[in-house]
Order: C-alpha cells, then sequence, then structure tokens
C-alpha cells in the first residue's frame, strides 16, 4: 500500500510532481520521556516542515514497534528507515561506537560537537557505522550527567569496594574495577531496590530525568559531577540505501533538521536542568556531594585502563580511540584557559543548598 | 481497509473459539492480517520484538515461582498445608477462599507478577477448595482475581511504567496506591463473604462432625507442622525482599530453593520428584511465553495496521467534545473495552502518552489519575478472551476445569473490580491523600 | 503410507522428549545461579555481570528449547469452551485444520525471519554490550530459530497423529490427551 499511495501521488497532476516518502522512525526511550524522545518527535516534524511533506515519518518509542535495543537492528536490515539512540548501546556489535556518546572522562557536550563539526568524529563514525549499512548523525548531548544517587558516601577509592551499584557500560566496568559489584536490574527494579537496599547507589541521567524517576525518595545524597558520563552524546541513524536513495535536495533537508534538533537537545538539557535542580535543592532538600578530587584521579586512572582494553578489541575501536584522545587533548588544552578558568570565577556565587 | 485492526480483533476472538492452542491461532491470524495489511518484510520486526520477550529479566521470576509451587505441591506439602489451612479457615463459609484473597495480596506486595502468583496459588489452592466442595467458578475466579492484585499493590511493574510516561514519580504512584489496592482486597474479602452467605453450597463449611473429630491439641500439633513450611517460605521470599538482600525478581530463587529444602527436611525428596518437577515447570514456563511470543506478533501487526492511530485519533477527538468528566468516563470505559484483547503494556503504551497531558490539562491529579488507569488495567488481567491470569490459571489447573468454569468465575470479580474503580473516581483522597503525608506536598 | 506416518510421528516425538527432558535440567541450574548469586552479593558483597546475563540466558533457553516438548504434552493453552466438548474426532479435524492454517504458516514466520536476524548477529560474532558480558549473545539469539523448528516438527508430528485420529487408526495415546 505503501507504494500504492506513493504511485497515486505520482500520478497526480501538478506542476512538479515528486516522490513522497512515508518512513518510520524507532527510539529506544520510552513515550513522552522529555527532550530524547521528544527530540526524535521533533525532528520528524522538522524534516517534514522542511520538506513540505515530502517526507512524514510516523515515530515509534520503545517497545511499540520493536523493543529498545533493536532499533540499530531494524534500521540496519532496512525494515525501519531511521532510528535513535545513544551509540554506547551498540558495543556489543562494534566496541568503536562507544566513543561517539560517551566514555569515562572523556569529551563533554561542546567538546563532542567540536568533535564532530570541527574535527574528524562525524567522518569517523560514517566510517564505523558503514559496514551496518547505516548512516549516523549526531543528536545533541545531555550535558555533563550527575555521578548518581548513593545511600553510602564516598569518601575515597576504597569506599567503593562492595559497592552495589546499577551502572552500565563503561562507567559500571570502572566501578568493578575499584572493586565495586554491578548489578544490572530492569528499569521498573531499579526505585524499589534502591530503597531497600538491594543495589547501594544507582546512576540515571541528570536532575530532570532523576527528578521524574523520584530516586530523591530512595537514596540520601547525590553525587556529581558524572564523570562516566560527561556529556553523553544522542544519535540519529539512517538506512545507507535509503539515504542515498534521496534526491540530493531532501538528504540536504535531513541534515540540516538534525543539525537544528541537535542543538535544540542540548539547549534543552541545560535549561531544564538547570530548573530541575533548584527544585531539587529548594522543595526535595536533597544533599548533593562532590566526589572528592582524589577519588576522581583514582577512578581516572582506573578508566584509562578500561578504554585502553576496550580500544584494543578491534582495529576501528583502536583508530577512533587514538583521534579521539588527540582532539581530546587539543581542545582541552583550550578549555582550560577558556571554559574553565570562567567558571572558577563564577562558580561561588552559586548556591547547592536550598 | 482503515478498519482491519478492529477486523483482526473480531477473528481472533472467534478463531480462539475453536480451541487450538492460543499462541498459534495469535500468530496465524496475525500473520493472515500482515500480509493483507502491508506484506511480508515487515515481519522481519517479529524476531525483533520476540528477542523482547526473551531479555525481560523481570519474566524470570514466572519459572522460579513455578519450580517452587511445583516442588511444595509434588512433595505433598501442599497438600498438607492446605488441609491445615482447610481446618483453620474451613469453619466459616467461604473461609478458604479468603485466606487466597489474603495470600494473593501478600505475593502482590512482594512482587507483582501476575503470572507467578496466579500459577503459585493455581497449583496449590485449587485443588484444595475443589476438595472441599467449592463451587468450580468461585474457587478459578477467587484465584484468578487474587492473582492480579500484585498489579496495583506496590510494588508495581505497571504503576513504574506509567510513571515513567505521565512523569510523576515512582514513589508517590506506589504511595498513591496503598490504600486502592486495600480497598480491592477489602472487596473481594466482601464479595465472597456475601456470596457464601446467600448461596451455602458455593463456599462450604468443613462438616461439623470431621471438625469435631479433631481436638484442640491434634489440631494445634498439625497447625504447627504443616504452618512451618509456608510461614517459613513466606519469611524468606517476603524477608529477602524487604530485608535489601534480593530483588524481586531473585527472591523467587530464594522460594525455589527454600521449597526444596523444606521437601528435603521433610524427607519426602527423591529423584523421581525432581525430575517431574523440572519437567513440569519447562512445560508450565514455555506455555506462559510462547504465548507471549504469539501476542508479539498480534502487537506488531496490530500497529502496523496503523491501530494505535486509530486509538490515538479517536481519544484526542474526544477531549473537545465532551465535559471533563464525560471525556474520563468514557476514556476509563474505553481502556476496559479494550482491555479484553491487549495486555497492559500494549495499552500503557497507546493510550497513557495520550491521554495524560489531556487529563491533567484538565486539572485531574495526575498521581489519582495513574491509579485509575492501573486499576482498570488490572481488569485487563481478568477479561477474556484475551486474560493472561485466565491463560495462566487454565494450564495449571486439573482437567475437570475448563475454561467456560474460569469465564464464568471472573465475572463477579470484574464487576467488583468495576466498583472499586468507582470508588477511587469518587474519592480522589484515596490516591492522592498518603503520597502527601509521607512526602510532603 | 500409515506405517511411514507412524513412523515419523514417532521419532519426532521421541526427540523432543529427549530434548524436554535435557531441558528440564536448565531449570535446576536456573534456580542455582539466580540463588547463588543473590548469596554471593549479600554476604560475599561480589557479583558478576556474566553470571547476570546467564540468568536471562538459562530462561530464554528454557522457553524456547522446551517449547515443542511442551506441544508434544499438550500444555500449550487452549480456549476449550467448544473443544472440551467435542469427540476424538471433533478435536483431530480442529488440531489437524489449526496445525495446516496457524501453526505450519506461524512458526515459518518466524524460523525465516529469525534466521537473517540470528545470522546477522553470527555473522558479527555479537557479544554483550556490558563489560565482563557473555560475549555468545549470537548464540543465545540462535535458540530463537532452533525453538520454533522443534515446535514446527512437533506441529507435524500433531498434525499428523490428528490425521491418523481422523481416519481411525490409531486411538488418542495417553500421552498426548
Ligand atoms: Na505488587
Ligand atoms: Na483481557
Amino acid at each position: 500500500t505503501k507504494e500504492k499511495e506513493e504511485e497515486k501521488k505520482v500520478a497526480a497532476p501538478a506542476v512538479v510532481t515528486k516522490k513522497t516518502y512515508q518512513w518510520r522512525m524507532v527510539t529506544t526511550w520510552p513515550p513522552k520521556l522529555p527532550v530524547l524522545q521528544d527530540g526524535c518527535e521533533r525532528l520528524a516534524r522538522r524534516i517534514e516542515e522542511l520538506s513540505d511533506g515530502r517526507i512524514k515519518i510516523q515515530v515509534f518509542a520503545a517497545g511499540e514497534l520493536v523493543p529498545a535495543l533493536e532499533s540499530f537492528q531494524s534500521v540496519s536490515d532496512g525494515t525501519v528507515e531511521v532510528g535513535s539512540g545513544a551509540a554506547y548501546y551498540w558495543a556489543g556489535k562494534e566496541p568503536a561506537t562507544q566513543w561517539f556518546a560517551a566514555v569515562p572522562f572523556g569529551l563533554n557536550g561542546q567538546g563532542m560537537s567540536a568533535w564532530f563539526h570541527g574535527g574528524d568524529g562525524l567522518k569517523l563514525w560514517e566510517e564505523t557505522y558503514a559496514p551496518f549499512n547505516l548512516i549516523p548523525r549526531p543528536g545533541g548531548s545531555t550535558g555533563v550527567q550527575m555521578g548518581g544517587w548513593f545511600n553510602k558516601k564516598i569518601e575515597s577509592i576504597d569506599d567503593y569496594k562492595g559497592l552495589k551499584m546499577r551502572i552500565p557500560g563503561l562507567g559500571g566496568k570502572v566501578i568493578a574495577k575499584a572493586g565495586g559489584t554491578v548489578v544490572l536490574l530492569p528499569g521498573g527494579e531499579i526505585f524499589t531496590s534502591l530503597e531497600r537496599g538491594v543495589i547501594d547507589a544507582t546512576e540515571w541521567v541528570g536532575p530532570l530525568h532523576d527528578l521524574r524517576m523520584g530516586f530523591y525518595q530512595a537514596a540520601k545524597y547525590y553525587y556529581y559531577p558524572g564523570w562516566h558520563e560527561p556529556g553523553t552524546y544522542l544519535e540519529y541513524f539512517f538506512n545507507k540505501q535509503i539515504y542515498e536513495g534521496l534526491p540530493k535536495d531532501l538528504q540536504h533537508i535531513i541534515d540540516a533538521a538534525c543539525v537544528e534538533t541537535e542543538h535544540w537537545v542540548l539547549s534543552q538539557f541545560e535549561a531544564r536542568n538547570g530548573e530541575a535542580l533548584q527544585t531539587l535543592i529548594n522543595e526535595k532538600k536533597v544533599e548533593l556531594v562532590q566526589f572528592p578530587d582524589q577519588v576522581l584521579a583514582d577512578l581516572r586512572k582506573l578508566a584509562e585502563e578500561v578504554i585502553a582494553e576496550e580500544a584494543a578489541k578491534t582495529p576501528i575501536a583502536t583508530k577512533v580511540n587514538e583521534a579521539f584522545k588527540n582532539f581530546q587533548k587539543v581542545v582541552g588544552t583550550w578549555g582550560t584557559v577558556s571554559e574553565k578558568a570562567y567558571y572558577d570565577i563564577i562558580q561561588p556565587k552559586f548556591s547547592l543548598k536550598g | 481497509m482503515e478498519f482491519l485492526p478492529a477486523w483482526m480483533f473480531l477473528a481472533l476472538t472467534i478463531l480462539l473459539m475453536a480451541g487450538f492452542p492460543v499462541t498459534f491461532t495469535l500468530m496465524g491470524t496475525a500473520l493472515c492480517f500482515g500480509l493483507i495489511g502491508f506484506g511480508w518484510s515487515f515481519f522481519n520486526l517479529l524476531p525483533l520484538r520476540i528477542w523482547g520477550v526473551m531479555t525481560n529479566v523481570t519474566l524470570i521470576a514466572v519459572p522460579l515461582f513455578v519450580f517452587m509451587g511445583v516442588m511444595l505441591e509434588r512433595s505433598g506439602l501442599a497438600e498438607e498445608l492446605l488441609d491445615t489451612m482447610g481446618l483453620l479457615f474451613g469453619r466459616i463459609r467461604g473461609g478458604l477462599a479468603i485466606s487466597v484473597v489474603v495470600v494473593g495480596a501478600l505475593l502482590g506486595a512482594s512482587t507483582g507478577i501476575v503470572g507467578a502468583t496466579v500459577v503459585t496459588m493455581g497449583l496449590l489452592a485449587v485443588p484444595t477448595m475443589l476438595r472441599r466442595g467449592y463451587q468450580k467458578e468461585l474457587a478459578t475466579g477467587t484465584v484468578s482475581a487474587s492473582g492480579t492484585l500484585g498489579q496495583i499493590i506496590p510494588p508495581s511493574i505497571v504503576l513504574v511504567l506509567i510513571g515513567d510516561i505521565v512523569g510523576v514519580s515512582v514513589g508517590d504512584l506506589f504511595m498513591g496506591a496503598v490504600f486502592p489496592g486495600l480497598l480491592l482486597v477489602g472487596l473481594f474479602v466482601f464479595y465472597i463473604a456475601v456470596i457464601s452467605f446467600l448461596k451455602p453450597g458455593w463456599a462450604p463449611a468443613m462438616p461439623k462432625a470431621e471438625l469435631d473429630a479433631i481436638t484442640r491439641r491434634q489440631l494445634v500439633a498439625r497447625m504447627g507442622k504443616a504452618l512451618f513450611p509456608p510461614l517459613f517460605l513466606m519469611v524468606a521470599v517476603l524477608g529477602s525482599i524487604f530485608a535489601g538482600i534480593a530483588s524481586p525478581t531473585e527472591a523467587a530463587a530464594v522460594g525455589a530453593v527454600g521449597a526444596t529444602v523444606l521437601t528435603v527436611a521433610n524427607r519426602k525428596f527423591s529423584m523421581q520428584i525432581l525430575h517431574e518437577v523440572m519437567q513440569t515447570t519447562v512445560r508450565l514456563t514455555c506455555m506462559v511465553f510462547i504465548i507471549l511470543c504469539g501476542a508479539a506478533a498480534f502487537g506488531l501487526v496490530f500497529r502496523g495496521l496503523g491501530g494505535d492511530g486509530l486509538v490515538r485519533e479517536f481519544l484526542g477527538s474526544l477531549a473537545h467534545q465532551y465535559s471533563h468528566n464525560m471525556v474520563l468516563a468514557i476514556v476509563m470505559a474505553l481502556i476496559f473495552v479494550i482491555g479484553f484483547f491487549l495486555d497492559f503494556i500494549e495499552i500503557t503504551f497507546i493510550h497513557v502518552p495520550v491521554l495524560a497531558p489531556i487529563m491533567i490539562e484538565f486539572g485531574f491529579d495526575p498521581v489519582w489519575f495513574c491509579i485509575l488507569i492501573a486499576v482498570n488495567l488490572q481488569t485487563s488481567f481478568m477479561t477474556p478472551p484475551f486474560g493472561f491470569s485466565l491463560f495462566y490459571l487454565k494450564a495449571v489447573t486439573p482437567p475437570e476445569i475448563s475454561t467456560g468454569h474460569i469465564y464464568r468465575g471472573i465475572i463477579p470479580f470484574v464487576l467488583v473490580q468495576i466498583v472499586g474503580l468507582a470508588i477511587v473516581v469518587l474519592f480522589p483522597q484515596l490516591a492522592t491523600w498518603l503520597p502527601k503525608v509521607v512526602f510532603g506536598p | 503410507m500409515v506405517n511411514l506416518l507412524k513412523g515419523i510421528c514417532g521419532v519426532i516425538d521421541r526427540s523432543n522428549e529427549v530434548v524436554g527432558r535435557g531441558v528440564s535440567w536448565i531449570t535446576l541450574l536456573l534456580v542455582a545461579v539466580v540463588f547463588v548469586d543473590v548469596v554471593m552479593r549479600y554476604l560475599f558483597k561480589t557479583s558478576f555481570v556474566f553470571t547476570q546475563e546467564l540468568e536471562w540466558h538459562l530462561f530464554a533457553f528454557i522457553f524456547l528449547i522446551g517449547a515443542g516438548y511442551t506441544l508434544l504434552h499438550d500444555g500449550h493453552v487452549r480456549v476449550d469452551i467448544i473443544y472440551q466438548r467435542l469427540g476424538v474426532k471433533g478435536r483431530a479435524w480442529i488440531n489437524l485444520i489449526g496445525v495446516i492454517v496457524f501453526l505450519i504458516p506461524g512458526c515459518y514466520l518466524v524460523i525465516s525471519t529469525s534466521w537473517k536476524f540470528v545470522g546477522n548477529s553470527f555473522s558479527m560474532l555479537e557479544g554483550s554490550p556490558d563489560p565482563g558480558g557473555i560475549p555468545y549473545r549470537f548464540i543465545v539469539k540462535g535458540t530463537m530459530t532452533v525453538g520454533y523448528v522443534l515446535l514446527l516438527l512437533q506441529g507435524i508430528s500433531m498434525g499428523m497423529h490428528a490425521l491418523l485420529q481422523i481416519l481411525g487408526v490409531e486411538t488418542v495415546d495417553e500421552e498426548n490427551a
């Protein structure tokens, strides 16, 4: 029927008869999840508007059409045209994907954006996704995330020994190296497990999403910063044949809409995380605690080991890691005299107590 | 063509009645309508959905609780337990059924996985009730209804899902569900008490002669002996959850090990029994999850045909036409009706994202609205033809219980459920009071 | 001809019986793995992503590989409002038609689509995305295809039994009753 509709439109007596496309998009986010799922719906709407209705995309949240972590596969084999997620979800298929989302103590959102659009990040990403028949587009950053909700204080690296924490991915591997116990739990069991002490800690996203999950009702301390996800980048990906089969103007429209939404996502996260943090501080009286410098330094050493191990897994992962490290060194030096120096000046003016 | 999803429901209902196994009927119907609607290639998404069933970690509790239940049953411990329960609660009419409701509520407060609760109680409680002369409909209805209590009594998976979609904190929802959950428990008990008073033959008390034959001392001795195992298990399962030793899913394994230990301790253990337990566990586990695979195909085709769009459009158009309370009534009725055919996850994903913003804009309390949806969704487990609670019960009960008994038996409980929903609608404080007290406004 | 059908049924039935009995041991293993994980975490404050993943790997293995065995024992739920009122031949007709119309196409659907899904995973030797996880994700995915092949075979046997019953050359055997 899709073909039939398209034929009908083609046969319609118009001055310019242009082919129209009915697409589906599958995401890794629950329905209505602020910014993340909203961003996907926004992208679909913008592509339709900019293309004057030539591309219509119906967006499906996680589980609606396929389970959360199957968007990659369904777009890869072409059953669905567009997908969204975060690249580290696909580490089981190719470890190199992780550098395009987040690595512990890696680049923040601003740095990632610089790597993709000002460095060789996006080129490497396209190279990594090509064997999977996908074309990736950066989907915006969550900003620096939070360290997580703890019922035990972390004063030295030894406090991680025996700490039971829900923390997936590379961050989890670092915690395991520090002597912690990584517990994988389904989303629905995290709150109850934290409340009852099955786990001592969990990480989630940032204030906006953490507030919704109500973790402040189940944990004592809210740690920062989220060293394990310093600026997690989201992604949109398109089936390669389908994207390349589009007329050039539509390809440009898609690229433009992606960049526009990428910008929208980080802006939303920054604005609304700020607002949610105020609520957590002033209304929920949450106790904010910073990881001690020495703990962060120790974790960073462990993280370097973990990243080196991951990078050694495949040739492309080695290549991506090298490029990433070099880029981080260059922008890092610049950041020290720009962002860091500036934040150090203004930081004491903001209160972390209600 | 536009109403293909609706035709698919109708076809499924009729075809299910033929009596071929549910999972294949689901898959065959889905395949047929999918081919009419969108052709073959879309079905490439089916394995991804089945993979979703395979990776659903919460569901691991089902085989573990089945293992526990079958072990108790085969080792004869269950029989002893239920005999004693009969002695204890069998003195009054309906006493046994009431104790089933209470156990269902306790299991609900610990896990809330409907399949696990229904299977465990279906294996253990239904045979006892039948032996005590209970009407088949009342016995099965009590078990399948009590098994769904875990959906509303916290912790509850459906509340977590809804909370996530609406943006209400899980803690608030869990607190908000406490009184509505207790209300339903109370209503079930009330119904059983009334019906056993009106129909003495349906839920008989133990014959006086049998009671008199046992001295008080014997009774105490038997109780001590027979009540120890269940108390031990209850403490093991619930205790490990509330003490934070195990997650609700893992606690099921504690129960399974506990049941095995009890069997060994009572010198009832043998390789023969172990084989039977393991093999029955395989069959019951397959039964539950192969149905879910069939449902995965059905859900895929429903979405592929634009069924969710159809429902969303209809719901969206309602908001402009009627008064706020009228819209609420229509919405609740609609969820109830759709609950006959779809499972709660599908409904949560289709309805809640459309409805919640409209309802909150109307000024309804978000916590209250979420609880209403949860109570309503609980009913979907109990409504034929596609009620999971009913399927699970059918699979574990003796052959003399037919689907007909189960369907007829659930009707009064569905009605009670509607009464409960109406009470929460009329008294929103039931859902909104406790969260405010516990967490502040 | 009848003997040939009986022979094929016999082979399929015996195979799934053996498979099912083998799989039944996995239930015991599952109980043990989950229990040990709980004990290790609580008493020794340690837990492995590997065993946490093993739990759902075993679970998926049980319900897929055991599916044919369950059908052999007629363990898949039916809505039997009408079915239970029918005689042996009436039931046999429903089973025969059901196998042809629902079961064989349904199993074929899963087998053919999962073949691609699983093949993909095999070709990249897909592992777990979580560090310390089981690196053989392609194997657990493969159980989907294998499970439905076993189910299809048992379905064919079920259809043949039904045919034999309709022809009156087979009485309802105890095991399938
Ligand atoms: Na519950
Ligand atoms: Na239902």
